[in-house]
């Protein structure tokens, strides 16, 4: 059967029992439970699947006439059935920043690592966050310290941050016995967005020719900003999508920012 | 007399999408529908401006993803082919209107025009829409500029120097080898900044970028005019930053023009609404009901559901595009007035940044509106069109700052590129990153075998990187595609790197890669060292 004829068939909303039959026919396997949405899905990507090795099988295999390399004969990398690592098998802290009260910590921990917490018994393990804007963090300067309990297998945490424009980093670690955090694992610093206008009084003017710097008294923005509260502003791309009548499938929204009109 | 400027900006950029193993494949059709609907509009609209003796400045990022598309011989071939049967199409239309509306059947005749004299377009412009636009730019009409090379999303990369750098300089370097000059500016992707990018920037020669509204209003010091003048960081770098009024009174949904009920209908196509066996042969090769182009409805209203939707009319379409035109104009004079009486005299500087393919593409009315719009502030001696490199030239004093992190996504930060939708890519990002450097600093000699694997590595890695996927992740469109380009490129960097610490290179498999994922031929991965 024509992979579009099925495609039509398939259109033409067809009965869980006719369903079931087209799936046998096409090899796919199903379980008893299944629902009629899900048989039609599995259907679908089965179809998919042969739609690849279809187009495959009519491989022009011509190389660009100016790139000068030999034709390859052999069939797509096999990467393309395999899954990426889940663990690289090292120990990281990274953190990065996502807005200015949002902060996104991932990591990843070494075999050598996981065994030495589990040869811990259970304790606790913990994220804390240090706020060290302006110092240079000796463990126990910071201005702040907030801490979560987490898993290791969660692997990512979003942590929500009190201060915009300020420095913060994370140290993964356990609770030991006797009640103390042991790190185990430092990340790099990141900053948080400001959010709101600088506070300094003063303004910095260059004269291009002499490229002579001067430091004047600061008047503030002549103009006062028409500024967003934070997280209002679903971006004017949300706002296109709503231009005419929706539905269908605009298929490359690929319209990135045209900001949001304000943030903020 | 109040004066001020407008600086038009077009960001065209498209992730590099080319599969040269399948004869057709869906989401090239992405790059062939931006030539047709926006840049090959764009050049005619430029065109008719300059035979009119119109005086216009725009300004066009050109990514080198696109440069590289444009360029590439496979996917010329198949614009072509596609626009040969895009054309048969239209002449299929033209017979069967004839039995229809008489009102489809002339739009049917004028799509068939459209389309040929599109391809005719294309193809004397040497089948590179780029060629189209520098020959403008050598008129003086348009100033093109960069982006960073594969349009990744500069602030997750800030923990890797040699990554930000290596994005910066290949995106000039792409540029330079593509145009055949060096470009003055950069849009950054997305216009994400963070500190100190200006320095990465400068050291590439970059002389100016683009940042959103609250990259000044938050910047560490006060701008004086708002958005309304470039200002220049520490390590001297110009930056120009985004008026929220222009992009609210062009896109809002409430107030916006391309809403209007005469403007063409996105979603209303042939593809859709002609029955199976005749549109088959002009649909995706899988049979997948997909958009053609040739579209008879408009908007009609808001409310109307898409089977009710009105015959499309063209010369009522042209009447909106001459009222929003002169609408348009006619505020952001009002704005330059406003603001130059505010600023006692100082000329503000309206930059109005856009994606390209926004006009044309998703607002098919787009580019005559741009038209419109240039033959209206001709008239006005207030309102004078220009570009980065005009303005730059003409300051003898400029205010210093450090622009705040910010973005142009929603929300104005960076949580459309990492959110629980996309988050899974970073630590994938992070290993080849370090990666990358790692073995960048380590082979300062390699055989030519580990050179060609080393440079296929940073290949895929730069690709990888596109900050589409992350995008395309968190709008939930196309998510598939999207994840799974970023795992083919993840595991093909991890596969090469496997063989080149083992040792064991497999030429034929090297072979491919390069042939499969060909950006940037010239590449040299020491740029990661």
């Amino acid at each position: 059967m024509n992979p579009n004829d099925v495609m039509e068939l398939l259109d033409s909303g067809l009965t869980i029992q006719k369903l079931r039959s087209l799936a046998k026919k096409l090899g796919v396997k199903l379980r008893r439970t299944m629902r009629k949405s899900e048989i039609e899905n599995l259907i679908r990507k089965k179809l998919e699947t042969k739609k690849v090795r279809t187009n495959m099988g009519k491989e022009t295999r011509r190389v660009e006439a100016s790139s000068g390399k030999i034709p390859v004969e052999e069939p797509k990398p096999v990467e393309a059935k395999r899954e990426l690592p889940r663990s690289y098998n090292k120990d990281k802290l990274i953190l990065l920043p996502v807005n200015p009260f949002w902060i996104h910590a991932h990591w990843d921990v070494s075999e050598r690592t996981k065994k030495s917490f589990e040869s811990l018994g259970v304790v606790r393990k913990v994220l804390r966050f240090y706020d060290v804007t302006y110092i240079i963090f000796d463990g126990s300067n910071a201005h702040r310290t907030f801490e979560v309990y987490v898993d290791l297998e969660w692997r990512n945490y979003y942590f929500n941050v009190p201060m915009p424009n300020a420095d913060y980093i994370a140290v993964l670690g356990y609770i030991n016995t006797q009640g103390i955090f042991v790190p185990v694992l430092k990340s790099n610093v990141v900053r948080t967005p400001a959010c709101s206008p600088s506070s300094a009084r003063e303004e910095v003017w260059m004269k291009l020719a002499r490229r002579e710097r001067k430091v004047v008294e600061g008047i503030g923005m002549m103009e006062q900003p028409v500024e967003r509260p934070f997280g209002s502003s679903p971006g004017l791309q949300k706002e296109y999508f709503e231009l005419g009548s929706g539905g269908g499938a605009f298929i490359w929204r690929m319209v990135r920012g045209v900001g949001s009109g304000g943030i903020l | 007399m109040a004066c001020g400027y407008f600086l038009l900006v077009l960001h065209a950029h498209l992730p590099y999408i080319r599969h040269p193993e399948f004869e057709e494949f869906m989401e090239e059709r992405w790059l062939f529908e931006a030539i047709t609907e926006t840049y090959i509009p764009l050049l005619k609209i430029f065109e008719n401006l300059e035979r009119d003796g119109i005086p216009f400045k725009v300004t066009i990022s050109i990514t080198p993803p696109l440069l590289e598309m444009f360029a590439s011989h496979d996917l010329q071939s198949k614009y072509e082919r596609h626009m040969v049967k895009l054309i048969e199409l239209a002449d299929r239309e033209v017979a069967r209107t004839k039995r229809e509306d008489p009102r489809k059947h002339s739009l049917a005749i004028y799509y068939l025009e459209t389309f040929s004299d599109v391809l005719n377009t294309y193809r004397k412009y040497n089948r590179n829409p780029a060629e189209g636009f520098k020959v403008f730019r050598d008129k003086g009409c348009i100033e093109l500029i960069t982006c960073n090379a594969t349009h990744g999303f500069l602030p997750f990369m800030m923990r890797f120097p040699q990554v930000v750098n290596a994005q910066i300089k290949i995106g000039v370097e792409a540029f330079q080898r593509h145009m055949g000059y060096r470009p003055k500016g950069m849009w950054i992707a997305e216009c994400a900044y963070v500190p100190p990018l200006d320095r990465y920037l400068a050291e590439a020669g970059v002389k100016f970028f683009f940042v959103d509204s609250h990259g000044l209003w938050y910047a560490d010091h006060q701008p004086r005019y708002g958005v309304y003048r470039p200002v220049i960081t520490p390590h001297e770098v110009f930056v120009f930053a985004r008026d929220p009024e222009s992009s609210e009174q062009v896109w809002s949904s409430q107030v916006g023009y391309p809403g209007d009920g005469r403007y063409r209908e996105f979603y209303r196509d042939v593809g859709f609404d002609r029955e199976y066996e005749y549109i088959r042969p002009y649909i995706d090769s899988c049979g997948e009901r997909i958009n053609t182009g040739i579209k008879y409805h408009r908007i009609t209203g808001k409310d109307v559901d898409l089977a009710d939707k009105e015959l499309y009319d063209l010369s009522e379409a042209m009447h909106a595009v001459e009222e929003h035109a002169r609408d348009f104009a006619g505020k952001k004079i009002r704005q330059i007035e406003r603001l130059y009486a505010l600023f006692n005299g100082v000329g503000p500087i309206i930059v109005a940044p856009f994606d390209a393919e926004l006009f044309g593409h998703w607002w098919y009315e787009g580019p005559q509106f741009l038209e419109r719009f240039f033959r209206h502030i001709a008239k006005t001696k207030v309102l004078i069109p220009s570009t980065p490199s005009e303005i730059i030239d003409s300051l003898e004093i400029v205010q210093v700052l450090t622009p705040a992190p910010s973005s142009w996504g929603a929300n104005g930060y960076f949580e459309v590129w990492l959110n629980g939708r996309n988050d899974w890519i970073y630590p994938h990002y992070e290993e080849m990153m370090e990666r990358m450097v790692e073995l960048a600093q380590k082979f300062t000699n390699p055989t030519e075998l580990q050179r060609r694997v080393l440079n296929q590595m940073a290949r895929e890695l730069l690709l990888a990187q596109s900050s589409d996927w992350a995008f395309i992740m968190t709008t939930g469109t196309t998510v598939e595609y999207a994840a799974s380009r970023v795992k083919t490129h993840a595991l093909r960097f991890l596969e090469l790197d496997r063989q080149l610490r083992s040792g064991k290179i497999e030429v034929g498999y090297l072979q491919q890669l390069e042939w499969l994922d060909a950006i940037f031929p010239w590449l040299d991965y020491r740029i990661f060292a």
